[in-house]
């Protein structure tokens, strides 16, 4: 169970108006259902500058994000990219670390850019230094999100 | 030398500025004279006055790692940079260079030292705070 259970959750016009606010490279794309915002994050002074779209569903419990532009690569045929759930949507948490009282822009959005991170270390060096579980250790820890 | 530091901006600048001194002062015919900054009549260059080739060698090895070290400050990737550090530094070098970075971001990150700006830039005490979280995903697969 989360330990944020019981806290009031945020509606979708309440997180718009949060990360519109917060992140100026943002726009909504969609309202409602699901909400969608579309945005550029900037890791580093040395990273490529990339666009993320998130897909939040307020009744769903997390907030889906995926890279959109520049493709997210493997490092060698046969290799899955860390932390992915598909080629292009990121896992960022596990479930007890998410839930819908906390504001995308400041868990979902420092997450990603984060993982961005992380992402071009693991391409430079061949090692994920960002920490994490693999699911070799699902049974020890939360469903993932 | 000494004055070539004027507390810059990095480490990445103050090895430029330095580099840039260190080329104006090298462009005399006569080779240039260093001196232990602990003691100042032991003269560190004494070899470059005796045989003035070595000096010549130096001067060309300066020159390389200059025009290098500016490249690493042009690159506007990591794979850029990497490959910039590299062909100056070697592959294994520049790896653990890459792999302290992370290492030096994650202490700020467990410590709570952590943050993201509006760009989404990581930053070092200020933004918003990256919380704690787990990555989590197929990467043994």
């Amino acid at each position: 169970m989360s330990r944020y259970s019981g806290t009031r959750g945020r509606d979708g016009q309440e997180q718009s108006a949060r990360l519109l606010a917060a992140m100026p490279t943002f726009r909504q794309v969609a309202r409602g259902n699901p909400y969608v915002w579309e945005g550029t994050l900037w890791p580093t002074e040395i990273s490529a500058e990339y666009r993320i779209r998130i897909t939040y569903l307020p009744t769903k419990a997390r907030p889906r994000v995926e890279v959109l532009s520049p493709r997210l690569v493997t490092r060698e045929e046969g290799v899955r990219i860390p932390h992915t759930f598909t080629p292009n949507q990121i896992c960022l948490h596990l479930n007890s670390e998410w839930n819908s009282s906390m504001y995308i822009h400041q868990t979902i959005v420092p997450w990603t850019s984060l993982w961005l991170y992380y992402y071009e270390i693991w391409h430079a060096t061949g090692e994920w230094l960002g920490g994490g579980h693999s699911p070799g250790n699902k049974k020890t820890v939360e469903e993932p999100h | 030398m000494g004055h070539a530091y004027r507390g810059q901006r990095s480490t990445a600048h103050t090895v430029h500025d330095l580099l840039g001194a260190m080329l104006a002062a090298s462009a005399s015919p006569s080779p240039l004279v260093v001196c232990n900054p602990v003691n100042q009549y032991e003269i560190l260059s004494e070899q470059w006055t005796s045989k003035p080739a070595t000096f010549g060698e130096f001067r060309r090895w300066l020159n390389w790692f200059a025009a290098g070290w500016k490249r690493v400050l042009d690159a506007r990737t990591v794979p850029e940079t990497q490959r910039e550090l590299t062909s100056l530094f070697g592959d294994e070098l520049v790896k653990k260079a890459f792999v302290k970075q992370a290492q030096r971001l994650d202490e700020l990150r467990k410590s709570g030292g952590l943050g993201v700006n509006r760009s989404g830039a990581l930053i070092a005490g200020g933004g918003f705070a990256v919380r704690p979280n787990t990555f989590f995903g197929a990467d043994d697969e």
